[in-house]
């Protein structure tokens, strides 16, 4: 039998729904179903993929989230949003009725999340492998930094430049530079640093650094 | 990274291990270590296995830079140890794109083959250029050295400039630094000024690799971890790019010693940041 993958948007840019969506015509593996793309019930699911932040006006939104929950064997928090906040942590509130800016939150805020993946958005071409790790039954080392990932609700470059260079434990493996989607990282005397109004909160530069994923491991899951 | 399996397998998973050597194929001068990760690298751009290598390269005193060789010429060149991680940044993403290389192969530290072999499993930019690296060879390393504090210790205690240090040469028991004169200094006095953040990684020989190569005693030790990495070695081999011959028991050893000396380190100083 198929592994069953369905996708619930929780709102946002679509970023990440769209990644989903260019990935679904090479998902043959799976019986993935989007929201997206039609009405479907909640059934019981093998992986539940989430994507966008949760906003805790929205007491119907936290309903779905809670049956969604409910539902998956895995439940994954797909994006930067969902999983660590992203770029709605800077979200100011304007509108009517007027959303306070702390109201957008990662869905680990209201459930237990199983696996959080970071990525604005994370790119198509990873979401395959990931998948197929359910099915071969063979994980990656590197699924740990995700499942570790689950345990925090904020990650970016500022979390990045606190825990590792200001600890002094950066080794200039230019690693946060090459992830950096915003190019907010830079070097300067031969360390990284962060030109903060570009840093988008996504938290790819913190799993892709060697050191700090170290770190999130072995503080959450050991 | 730290599995509870690193101590089960200090030196990871790997189908064989060699000692090797340049062959006659290829003539170099300045290799680090005898040349054979040069020679093996001419023999994949030769075949046509790759069309690229990313390495390190001196640039002018003791700074290098990272930069993209397509011939053996420019392989050749950039033979030759470096002492210092030297950071991938966006203008290397730059070049791989611009130059459109699609098989490439990069020769790295443990700590960048770890992130690059995480960016080839997971490739969560769209701009990553994971599925263009077709080999990745990691160096061993015990660690790489606070650049400026090691130059004013040097200049302090032997009172030999930066300007006049031409090269560094570092081997397991001591590290010279050659000019005009010669400094040798011993391994254990300048320990203290690793990184602290090499102090943390476990990871002496790479283990992300396709192949871990380094410097063990006189001989160039390659680890090799899958069998397509096997297969390119044995034909570089028969074509006499380089020579193999299988290692010792004795010499693994003394690899897997060295890897568990940095495994309980990176617990002592983890346990200390934690």
């Amino acid at each position: 039998m198929k592994l069953s993958v369905f996708h619930v948007d929780m709102g946002g840019c679509e970023g990440c729904s769209v990644a989903l969506l260019r990935a679904m015509a090479t998902m043959e593996t799976c019986d993935f179903k989007s929201r997206l793309v039609g009405d479907f019930e909640i059934e019981k699911n093998d992986i539940v993929m989430v994507s966008g932040p949760i906003c805790l006006n929205e007491p119907e939104k936290i309903e779905l989230l809670k049956e969604l929950r409910e539902k998956a064997s895995v439940l994954i928090a797909f994006g930067s949003c969902a999983s660590v906040g992203g770029i709605t942590r800077y979200c100011r509130g304007g509108q009517q009725p007027k959303p306070h800016h702390m109201t957008f939150q990662p869905i680990n805020a209201i459930i237990d999340v199983d696996y959080a993946i970071p990525g604005c958005p994370p790119s198509p071409r990873m979401i395959n492998p990931f998948i197929n790790a359910f099915i071969t039954g063979k994980q990656s080392n590197y699924m740990q930094i995700f499942k570790a990932t689950t345990k925090v609700k904020k990650l970016s470059g500022f979390d990045l430049i606190d825990d590792i260079i200001l600890q002094n434990i950066c080794i200039s493996c230019g690693a946060c530079i090459l992830s950096c989607p915003t190019g907010a990282m830079h070097m300067v005397g031969g360390k990284p640093d962060l030109i903060v109004e570009k840093c988008i909160r996504c938290g790819t530069c913190y799993v892709r650094c060697p050191r700090a994923s170290q770190l999130l491991i072995r503080r959450y899951l050991k | 990274m730290m599995p509870s399996w690193y101590l089960e397998k200090p030196l990871g998973e790997y189908v064989a291990a060699y000692n090797v050597e340049a062959g006659n194929k290829i003539q170099i001068e300045k290799a680090a270590s005898g040349g054979a990760i040069t020679a093996f690298l001419c023999y994949l751009i030769d075949h046509g296995a790759i069309d690229g290598v990313i390495a390190a390269k001196k640039a002018k005193g003791l700074e290098g830079e990272i930069v993209v060789a397509r011939t053996k010429e420019e392989i050749i060149s950039t033979a030759g140890s470096r002492w210092q991680v030297l950071p991938f940044t966006l203008k290397l993403k730059e070049t791989v794109e611009k130059e459109n290389l699609n098989k490439m192969a990069i020769v790295g530290l443990p700590c960048q083959v770890n992130f690059l072999r995480q960016m080839k499993t997971f490739p969560l930019l769209e701009t990553d250029f994971s599925n263009r690296i077709k080999f990745l060879i990691s160096l061993f390393c015990f660690g790489t050295f606070a650049q400026e504090s090691i130059l004013s210790y040097i200049k302090e205690k032997y009172g030999m400039k930066a300007s006049e240090i031409k090269e560094v040469k570092i081997s397991q028991r001591e590290i010279k630094f050659i000019g005009e004169r010669e400094v040798e200094v011993p391994f254990d006095e300048l320990s203290k000024y690793l990184q602290v953040g090499c102090l943390l990684c476990p990871d002496y020989t790479g283990i992300a690799s396709d192949i871990s190569t380094g410097f063990v005693e006189d001989k160039t030790v390659m680890i090799v971890r899958n069998e397509v990495a096997e297969k390119m070695l044995r034909e570089a081999h028969e074509m006499n790019y380089i020579k193999i011959e299988e290692i010792t028991q004795e010499r693994m050893e003394r690899i897997e010693k060295r890897a568990i000396e940095k495994i309980s380190r990176a617990s002592k100083y983890m346990a200390q940041i934690l």
